[in-house]
């Protein structure tokens, strides 16, 4: 009997050789330059750079409202694509369930006129204000960024977490409806009871996944604010994408290193705490 | 209506085709609209791969006859007078050897040409008869018709004996005539029988196609609003073209067999298609195709032989031996000159002519350098609509080090204050300090880019900024201050002022968007932010008083005049003042407006120094033109002895610096020569000119001027001003914005 143990590396080796020179690679490069500073004259400084990061205070300022991005977005994600799934699970709602589909195959820089055209300082929301008499809304200012990013956010994930949600609700076996209703004619206790159980491992792919997709919010901030955001919605990347330009690596690649070991320890934690639930 | 599906998606299909058609229909319909007599140049043929040979065909030592370096068509050959001691000889240029001997009767004192029946046409001053006479004889030296006196000749008799005259022709129908005058040469267009047809004043060059076509260049001036040529029929005087150029068409010349018009300018030749003007490329470049810059031999003559080859005589005067003219012979040669190995790179956002003249000059010095000259963009503007990518593109070559030995860090893609800060690039302050024209440069412009001990650029040029005052204004309200020393505060208290004694007049001209508040926040920023230390304070009382008071002045009627139409010499509208910079314009031109707005008694107006903050001078200027070597580079002295070049005075003075120089004598120079030339007409008063930007531009404190600061305190600020924020809203605002680009 032939030894297939090593396939599994043949069928793998392409991308994995792709993302290893345009990925992993990289990285590992960028890793050295956390550890030193200057450009013509490379000095080695140890943790100098992590210190210097920890104590920075816009660093500080887009750890926290990154994070605030995250554990405000992903939830509320979650929770609204799970809800909507549960509801149109056993019809068909075609129109909805395209309406809830198309923000993401808009472009980012179409979706964002659409955002201005319509809660911009002259757009059909601030008109209408104004038709009334009253004075129009900053939307996009300070007071209101987190709140429009976070719907941003919301509108263009939804349609993809509820089409994952649906598509494994969709394939659980009738039988467990059919066993349910012998006891109980109550689709709420179905929904938490049944259904969120069997697919918790749906659950948590959907939360990795919209934790990815929470940092790609950056692009619709920057579309909207360009480099320097409001305070409030001023992000890590932001913080990297600008200390790009002003030709700090060495910090650039310091607070990514940072984000992905966060990244990676939050994940393993998710995994983890996934096993274990599954195991039982 | 319940539609199918197939027919629902159907429908959509239909609208979306209907909208895309409509769209593209009306799109296509309304480009490409335009003037037709001022024809959009773009190119009219694929440009031939073609150079010029140099080869100098004659030296002419201690000629003083005006007329010697004048080139004539004899046929298919190329002439000129020539003056050996056996008497006056004509000369073909393509051999150099002497055709035959001139005729007795030939006195071209003032100038001459050839006609197409091989006549030699002469035109004098005849001091007896007090005219103008052109006489025509031929080969023999029988007189062919009898002489004319031209009626009307607008040129200026000099010592009341002779003329000078630029350039002459005649044809069948007229005589063309170009002469000086106190101001400008004229053209004037005479008869056969002296009769005045027409008078172009202010023309550079002519030409005729003898078909009844005349090309004219002229400069700017009253009746021209750029350099340029334009076709004429000389008729019915009917203008069929005009070409808008980028520099001033010294010379014209129309190539008849190649229906061409050849134009030159201080960088060379360019052709253009007689026929509607339309450009088909620079086929001559000073410094390329000759072995000295355009703008070395002031006066020039040139002709364009049949194969196209192209004369071109140059005079210039040496003490001991007189006039010197030279004479060159350009053969066209098909293909692509020989490329030198490159020496040395230079990286920048965008090709400028004064960099590539540059170059041009450096190579000509240095024959061994071959500088390679990478910019990304075309021109400025192709830049400023790209910026943003261009500064990205910029930032990840910094770091892959996939830049020239030199790079343009100033006015060309990021932000310096932030490249200064890493070892990009070299510490130039050692060298600059050692470097033979250190003495000469201005210090405080030098002083305020060094960071940290380190000065990594070199700002080449430098635009600054002053104001013009209306001093009669001031005078009739009483103003009694050091226009030297205004401070800002001082600016915004003359509003009651004008309200109570000038209603009908303004404190300023509109001068753009974000004006005059940008100014006062750049005067005052060093006191608001201090960039060492990363503190940004904006609560100080002095502060806050101060932008109360301008949104007072704001909301005032006689703050800014803005309902005004466009005067190239009354900018100042009745207003008190006048924002201007150094960027635009060069020294003759802002002496022409000068002096021209002040040639009305009823109006007198001085040029002051910008005004300063309230607990400092902070009289800022930046550079859009500073280059830094690259710390990686391997050629770091020659990149320092090119960036030495830069600074020589010679280098300095090109027309084509952006900005003013870094070299203060230099720039002495340009304003002497500037007030120089126009002292013809304006008399000694043009050295007033000299002395005001003499001041202001001794009273630069530093080169900075805040970049994105300015405006991350601008925005919020305005909108207090505007009365849409509070003023603690808008501090908050306008701190919030400092303080996370200060933290980064």
């Amino acid at each position: 009997m032939k030894n297939r143990r090593g396939y599994g590396w043949l069928f793998i080796l392409p991308s994995f050789l792709g993302v290893s020179i345009f990925y992993i690679i990289p990285f590992i490069m960028s890793l050295y330059y956390t550890f030193t500073q200057g450009i013509a004259e490379i000095k080695f400084v140890w943790l100098d750079n992590f210190y210097d990061l920890l104590q920075n205070p816009t660093f500080i300022m887009a750890t926290k409202n990154t994070l605030f991005f995250m554990l405000l977005g992903v939830p509320l994600l979650t929770i609204s694509a799970l809800f909507l799934s549960l509801f149109m699970s056993n019809k068909l709602y075609t129109f909805s369930r395209w309406a809830i589909l198309s923000p993401i195959i808009v472009p980012v820089a179409s979706a964002l006129m659409g955002w201005s055209a319509i809660f911009g300082g002259e757009g059909v929301v601030n008109t209408a204000v104004n038709l009334f008499g009253g004075d129009p809304i900053d939307f996009f200012g300070e007071g209101n960024a987190r709140v429009m990013l976070i719907s941003i956010f919301l509108i263009k994930n939804l349609g993809y977490m509820v089409v994952i949600f649906s598509s494994s609700i969709s394939s659980l076996s009738k039988e467990y409806r059919e066993a349910f209703l012998l006891d109980s004619r109550s689709e709420i206790k179905y929904a938490f009871k049944i259904v969120v159980p069997l697919i918790m491992p749906i659950i948590f792919f959907v939360v990795i996944l919209s934790i990815m997709n929470s940092f790609q919010i950056f692009r619709e901030a920057y579309g909207l604010y360009g480099n320097y955001p409001p305070n409030s919605v001023y992000l890590l990347q932001h913080f990297m994408n600008n200390n790009f330009f002003k030709l700090n690596y060495q910090r650039l690649s310091t607070a990514a290193f940072i984000l992905i070991l966060f990244i990676s320890v939050l994940i393993s934690v998710f995994l983890k705490y996934q096993n274990k639930h599954l195991d039982r | 209506m319940n539609l199918p599906e197939k027919s629902k998606q159907l429908l959509l299909a239909a609208i979306l085709l209907i909208v895309i058609i409509a769209g593209s229909t009306v799109f296509i319909f309304n480009s490409g609209e335009g003037n037709e007599k001022i024809v959009d140049n773009e190119l009219a043929s694929p440009k031939k791969e073609t150079y010029y040979v140099e080869k100098l065909i004659r030296e002419e030592l201690g000629i003083y006859e005006s007329i010697a370096p004048i080139f004539a068509n004899y046929g298919v050959n190329i002439v000129k007078i020539a003056f050996p001691q056996d008497g006056e000889k004509l000369l073909s240029m393509i051999n150099n050897a002497y055709i035959m001997d001139m005729p007795k009767d030939f006195f071209p004192a003032s100038g001459y040409c050839i006609d197409k029946n091989m006549n030699f046409v002469t035109v004098n001053y005849d001091s007896g008869n007090k005219g103008v006479v052109v006489k025509a004889i031929d080969m023999e030296g029988n007189m062919v018709k009898n002489p004319v006196f031209l009626d009307g000749f607008a040129g200026t008799v000099f010592d009341g004996s002779y003329i000078k005259i630029e350039e002459f022709k005649v044809d069948d129908k007229y005589i063309y005539l170009l002469s000086r005058t106190n101001t400008q040469p004229t053209l004037q267009i005479f008869t056969r029988e002296g009769q005045l047809h027409a008078t172009y004043p202010m023309t550079n060059s002519f030409d005729v196609d003898y078909k009844g076509g005349l090309f004219i260049s002229h400069g700017i001036n009253e009746e021209n609003k750029t350099y340029g040529f334009k076709k004429i029929d000389i008729d019915s005087g009917e203008v069929k073209y005009e070409i808008g150029l980028k520099l001033v068409p010294d010379l014209i010349r129309y190539h008849e067999k190649e229906e061409k018009i050849y134009s030159m300018d201080v960088e060379g030749i360019t052709t253009y298609l007689a026929d509607d003007g339309k450009i088909i490329g620079e086929i001559f470049t000073f410094g390329e195709d000759s072995t000295y810059m355009g703008d070395a031999y002031p006066q020039k003559k040139f002709i364009v032989g049949a194969e196209e080859d192209i004369y071109i005589a140059l005079t210039y005067f040496e003490e001991g031996i007189g006039p010197v003219n030279l004479y060159y012979r350009y053969e066209l040669m098909e293909g692509v000159r020989e490329e030198k190995p490159v020496t040395l790179t230079i990286t920048a956002a965008y090709r400028h002519d004064f960099m590539a003249d540059a170059i041009r000059r450096y190579e000509l010095k240095y024959p061994d350098e071959k500088i390679e000259y990478d910019y990304r963009f075309n021109s400025r503007q192709e830049y400023m609509d790209n910026s943003e990518q261009y500064g990205q593109q910029l930032t990840l070559n910094i770091l892959t080090g996939d830049i020239g030995d030199i790079v343009m860090t100033g006015g060309g893609g990021a932000i310096y204050r932030e490249l200064f800060k890493t070892d990009a690039f070299e510490d130039l302050a050692p060298l600059i300090e050692e470097d033979k024209n250190y003495e000469s440069l201005n210090k405080n412009a030098l002083e305020g880019i060094r960071m940290d001990g380190t000065i990594r650029g070199l700002p080449v040029s430098m635009v600054y900024y002053l104001y013009e005052i209306n001093t009669t204004l001031a005078n009739s309200i009483g103003l009694e201050l050091d226009y030297n020393d205004f401070a800002w505060n001082d600016v915004l208290d003359l509003i009651p002022v004008l309200e109570e004694k000038a209603p009908d007049n303004y404190l300023f001209i509109d001068m753009g968007e974000g004006y005059p508040l940008l100014d006062i926040l750049i005067a005052n920023m060093p006191q608001l932010i201090d960039l060492e230390k990363k503190e940004v304070n904006l609560r100080q009382q002095w502060f806050i008083e101060m932008l109360e008071d301008y949104k007072t002045a704001y909301e005032s009627n006689n703050f800014l005049q803005n309902n005004h139409q466009f005067d190239m010499i009354d900018m100042l509208h009745e207003s008190l003042f006048c924002f201007r910079g150094t960027d635009a314009l060069d020294y003759r031109d802002m002496i022409y407006r000068f002096m021209e707005y002040n040639l009305n008694e009823e109006r007198e107006s001085l040029y002051i120094p910008v005004f300063t903050g309230e607990l400092s001078n902070n009289r800022v200027a930046y550079s859009n033109n500073m280059y830094s070597i690259n710390s990686k580079s391997q050629n770091k002295e020659k990149a320092w002895k090119f960036l030495s070049f830069l600074l020589e005075d010679e280098i300095q003075m090109i027309r084509s610096l952006p900005g003013k120089p870094i070299n203060t004598r230099a720039d002495r120079e340009l304003l002497e020569n500037a007030a120089r030339e126009l002292k013809n007409t304006y008399g000694d008063e043009t050295y007033k000119f000299v002395d005001m930007m003499t001041n202001i531009s001794e009273k630069i404190d530093y080169l900075y001027d805040m970049d994105y600061f300015k405006l991350d305190i601008y925005t919020p600020i305005q909108r207090y001003v505007e009365g849409e924020w509070i003023l603690e809203e808008a501090l908050k605002q306008a701190e919030e914005n400092v303080w996370i680009r200060l933290h980064e």
